[in-house]
């Protein structure tokens, strides 16, 4: 096989994959916050302020991870570091 | 689709001891310049002839939004809000022009630039050392050597950290969002990207929210809230409690 075609096969399944599980945790974990914090919200109507924001904020550094991952895709798809090595 | 920014204007590099500084100018900087163009001819425009009593309809959308804010920050830290609003509030009404205006056609989000974000979190690093000697003078650093002392490279690092994924989560939030847009755009028709689009206006405004509200929460996580509730004690605040 041709090295830049490997190069190239590789990277494309490594990006989906990358997405692909990267995608799948995050989400998870930011569902149950959300089944908690929808829970808690019933139990304290009161507290909906506060629980909305506290679910934001952890949202936001829970789906961090999965914004890597996005950004790792992205670089493996679009700025390649190692696809040079291969083309001239 | 690409990553890289258009050049509008290159002036070369030039070369400062190892470094070499590229003196371009990227579509970024104009589509920022043009972000701040709107938000002072908007805060122009709400705050002319302001009245205590009959208030215009612009002067209560500019206090609704001020007093809103404010309150978000009096919620979060739980402290007098005057040391905070003014650069909490100015990250919040820059990041959210500079996302939004990315939805305007010929201009690109120039949020999802990473050196642009990077300048921002760079301000947030520094604001935090800021505020944390503002306020505890120099034991503030204290709390690197806490528990333990061995700890601080790990401290330092959690620092780094906490910057790094403030920038990673605008970044990748806003390039992501204008790459599905126009991923959607090359495969489908005219109207399709639409509702995208849509939550794409609602993706920013909580972003921007985000920013803010991370920004403001590594300052206070470094504070002591009795202690400088205690000194800011002779502020006396009601105007944004409704």
């Amino acid at each position: 096989m041709d090295p830049l075609a490997l190069v190239v096969a590789v990277s494309i399944f490594t990006a989906g994959f990358t997405i692909a599980v990267g995608g799948m945790m995050p989400s998870r974990g930011e569902g149950e916050a959300l089944t908690k914090a929808i829970e808690s919200i019933t139990r304290q109507p009161e507290q909906a302020n506060n629980i909305i924001r506290l679910f934001f904020i952890g949202a936001a550094v829970v789906e961090s991870v999965a914004i890597y991952c996005l950004v790792i895709a992205l670089i493996i798809l679009f700025a390649n570091p190692f696809i040079h090595l291969f083309t001239k | 689709m690409e990553i890289e920014r258009k050049v509008v204007l290159d002036s070369g590099s030039l070369r400062v001891g190892g470094f070499e500084l590229e003196l371009s100018l990227t579509d970024t900087v104009i589509t920022t310049w043009i972000a701040m163009g709107v938000v002072v001819a908007l805060s122009y425009l709400l705050t002319r002839r302001l009245r205590v009593k009959e208030p215009s309809y612009r002067q209560l959308l500019a206090e609704l939004l001020l007093s809103a804010m404010a309150r978000q920050i009096r919620e979060f830290s739980r402290m007098p809000v005057a040391p905070f609003f003014a650069f909490i509030a100015t990250m919040w009404i820059f990041v959210g022009s500079s996302n939004l205006i990315g939805m305007v056609p010929p201009l690109s989000t120039p949020t999802g630039d990473l050196s642009a974000v990077a300048g921002l979190s760079t301000i947030t690093f520094f604001s935090i050392f800021y505020y944390g000697v503002r306020f505890q003078g120099l034991s503030y650093f204290r709390r690197y050597f806490e528990p333990i002392f061995i700890l601080f490279p790990l401290n330092v690092v959690g620092e780094l950290g906490r910057i790094l994924s403030l920038t990673f989560r605008l970044f990748g939030n806003m390039l992501g969002w204008d790459l599905i847009i126009g991923i959607l755009v090359l495969l489908t028709g005219l109207l399709v990207p639409v509702p995208m689009m849509l939550f794409n206006v609602l993706g920013d405004v909580i972003q921007a929210y985000l920013f803010g509200i991370l920004t403001l929460a590594y300052i206070v996580a470094g504070l002591e809230v009795q202690e400088v509730r205690k000194k800011l004690s002779h502020l006396e605040e009601s105007w944004y409690i409704d």
